[in-house]
């Protein structure tokens, strides 16, 4: 028998079992390893994901959340497993939950801390989340201001859409997962709707558009609709059918096959559920449904369609059941966002909330970054980047390189995550003439080949060498240097928390007090550091394990020369770094 | 061996071991590959397909009369729900047999090119494989040993897998 072709096996076969199958399967052999963790093979998967036995509804009580399946013939809600949210979602007083689901999209959910007021993109399959980085100083997401929209671009970045509404103004953001940074957006519209009054709804992704309902309170006031198209990255006002304005509106989207459902709950004591599609940008009357109380109203959590029937549930009993008499689906098709108690069904997938590929050496395209300084300040850099995979140099166009007075020590650099990081400095004039040296770090994305400054946060600028070194302990970042106290120095090790473009907070790891001056190479095992110390006789230097516990220093032999000492993983990035000026003088 | 009523147009197909299959044209137009051959006027009436045994054709035959008979889901709307339903339970049936033979299936359906049935069969490794254990996946897909993680590597990706194993 022959054998299949490992292109079959992962693409026709394990696209098509469920993602904790595929968490298994990464042991199986170094080839599923490294494939099973690619962007073709997880946009693939997700591509597959969309059939009932991935689909599952989450719910997020007072106290504790938990995963149910659900079952596609009988429509019933099984018993769930309990989960636990894997970031900050309790109260400072530890008793409640305090986190809701804003939106979800291929698996990934939006959810929002409504204390601290963070965003969070979570997979609750992997249990990988990503906190956003806020896009203002203050305060971020607002539950009752704000509204988000989740898509995908074409380049298959995953885009969150971000509504702010403050004093008065909108502002719309949106953030890249690819690039971890959030980018300004013009919001158009006629400046009656451009107001604070009104109040946007998560959005509703059908057909390569976002669609909001905006109204200007829940009882009363108008209703309207806004569409963003998420390729021209334009906003328009959308048709809204007629909607009694009087009493309680409620409204919610379902993208059922991309077609957008609108239910319109209105009424006082007794509700009254009208079922809407939008065919051709005309609203259309499918259904209403029978009359209920305020009461059941209340309680109505999301509507869910399976093609053939509608149900409106409440937590996971159906309140109704509406038979349409069209083919089945292949699935269920849900809203957006739960009403009432959180919650969400949502279609269980691989995709991860961070930058897009999973760095890890074993599958990362190995990486040449050269960066030559130029003959005359004034020029650019020439960046030129190899991989081996294309075996080409490619130019990095001038516009996306950082400010061109600085300047990166080579011989400070850390790969982490995705990211190359330097210690840099710009020289700059006092008003009376004098030069001085300003440090920050500078990072380079290894896969959206960016470069990004980072400031040095002024607390720890305050606290630290401003002759500092750049290094890893395992997927951190840390920085490391001598500060001159009196008559010794102190030799301090600090780990960073790098959130996209941030150094979001600092802590001091380590504080060596040392007659001369130390230098980190490495960590070992039990994060000990191993440093370079200079012998008292004078130039040799030795390499040792400072012991933090015991503060005791190990010596275990091998003299060298002043940076001589070096410890690496076996696969690392390449960096080659030349100064033109240097060798014309 | 098939036959079948006179008047349209035949196929003859020849496997590995030189059994030869005369089916319908329309039968034979659900593989692509043979398609592209009779478009292009580069078969004669016997196609001889050298890498299918007569086991592994004889059941693609099967799975392609039936999908052949059945409506089209492009020829209108609405589409009869009873027959999508009686082609379900038929791919439902088609499909138990044993993992070598579905294995032989899968590559003879890929290089004839048939997409529903490298669907068909695709799926259903991927649900006899899910509840496996690396260990029985290994055994089944036969992987090639000189390709397995050392245990230094393997405890790694389960422990950055985790999440997979409760």
């Amino acid at each position: 028998m022959a054998e299949l072709s490992t292109e079959m096996i992962l693409f026709g076969i394990l696209t098509r079992v469920p993602p904790k199958a595929v968490g298994r399967f990464k042991s199986v052999c170094k080839t599923w390893n490294a494939l099973l963790s690619g962007n073709a093979f997880v946009r693939e998967h997700c591509s597959r994901s969309a059939i009932p036995s991935n689909q599952k509804v989450l719910v997020i009580e007072h106290q504790t959340s938990s995963i149910h399946p659900i079952n596609f013939e009988t429509h019933d809600y099984e018993p769930g497993t309990s989960i636990t949210i894997p970031f900050d979602h309790r109260s400072y007083d530890n008793r409640f939950i305090v986190v809701s689901i804003l939106s979800h999209l291929n698996g990934l959910l939006c959810v929002c801390n409504k204390i601290t007021s963070d965003l969070f993109l979570w997979n609750p399959v992997t249990t990988a989340f990503k906190r956003l980085p806020p896009p203002y100083s203050n305060d971020f997401y607002k539950d009752n201001l704000d509204a988000v929209g989740l898509y995908t671009d074409t380049h298959d970045d995953f885009k969150v859409l971000y509504i702010r509404r403050r004093d008065a103004t909108l502002a719309v953001n949106v953030y890249s997962r690819s690039d971890e940074s959030w980018r300004n957006i013009p919001l158009a519209l006629p400046s009656e709707y451009l107001t604070t009054r009104f109040h946007w709804y998560s959005g509703t992704l059908c057909g390569g558009t976002l669609y909001f309902t905006v109204s200007e309170s829940v009882v009363g006031g108008s209703n309207f609709m806004i569409s963003f198209d998420v390729n021209s990255e334009q906003f328009h006002m959308t048709n809204f059918p007629a909607i009694p304005n009087h009493g309680i509106v409620y409204i919610h989207l379902v993208n059922a096959q991309d077609e957008l459902v609108m239910f319109a709950a209105t009424g006082h004591r007794e509700m009254k559920i009208d079922m809407w599609i939008l065919r051709e940008g005309t609203w259309l009357r499918m259904y209403s449904f029978p009359l209920i109380s305020l009461d059941l109203w209340c309680s109505i959590t999301h509507y869910v369609t399976n093609g053939n029937k509608w149900f409106v549930m409440a937590k996971f009993q159906k309140i109704f059941e509406i038979d349409t008499g069209l083919m089945w689906f292949d699935r269920f098709y849900p809203v957006t966002k739960f009403q009432c108690s959180d919650g969400a069904l949502f279609t269980e997938t691989l995709v991860s909330p961070t930058s897009v590929g999973l760095i890890r050496p074993d599958n990362l395209d190995p990486t040449i970054l050269k960066i030559a300084y130029p003959f005359k300040p004034e020029n650019p850099w020439c960046v030129l980047i190899f991989s081996f995979n294309s075996k080409q140099w490619k130019h990095l166009e001038n516009e996306f390189l950082p400010r061109q007075s600085i300047r990166l020590k080579k011989s400070s650099q850390a790969v982490v995550d995705g990211h190359i990081f330097w210690c840099a400095y710009e020289s700059l004039f006092t008003n009376d003439g004098s030069e001085y040296k300003s440090y920050m770090m500078v990072s380079f994305n290894l896969v959206t080949h960016r470069f990004h400054v980072l400031d040095i946060p002024a607390k720890l600028l305050f606290q630290h060498p401003v002759q500092f070194y750049v290094s890893n302990l395992r997927d951190n970042v840390v920085v490391s240097g001598n500060l001159n106290v009196e008559d010794h120095f102190v030799f301090h090790v600090w780990i960073l928390e790098v959130v996209g473009r941030c150094i979001e907070s600092f802590k001091c790891l380590i504080s060596i007090p040392t007659p001369c001056p130390l230098k980190l190479i490495g960590f070992d095992n039990t994060n000990n550091p191993i440093l370079e110390v200079q012998m008292p006789e004078g130039y040799v230097m030795n390499p040792v394990v400072y012991n933090v516990s015991s503060g005791t220093f190990l010596y275990f032999g091998g003299e060298g020369n002043c940076a001589s000492f070096f410890i690496n993983p076996n696969c690392e990035s390449l960096i080659l770094q030349t100064h033109e000026d240097k060798t014309v003088y | 061996m098939s036959t079948s009523s006179s008047s349209s147009k035949k196929i003859v197909l020849k496997s590995a071991d030189n059994e030869t299959f005369e089916i319908d044209e329309i039968v034979a137009l659900e593989s692509q590959a043979i398609k592209n051959m009779i478009e292009d006027e580069c078969a004669d009436n016997v196609i001889p397909l050298g890498n299918i045994d007569s086991k592994t054709l004889s059941k693609i035959i099967e799975y392609c009369k039936k999908h052949a008979e059945s409506p089209k889901k492009d020829d209108n709307a609405d589409i009869d729900e009873k027959a999508v339903e009686d082609l379900k339970s038929f791919d439902a049936e088609f499909a138990k047999v044993d993992m070598p033979l579905i294995q032989d299936i899968l590559m003879a359906a890929n290089f004839l090119n048939i997409d529903n049935l490298i669907g068909l069969m695709c799926r259903t490794i991927a649900d006899r494989i899910k509840g496996k254990t690396p260990e029985e996946i290994r055994k089944i897909l036969n992987i090639n040993k000189n390709d397995l993680l050392s245990p230094e590597q393997e405890a790694k990706a389960r422990e950055e897998n985790s999440w997979a194993f409760d």
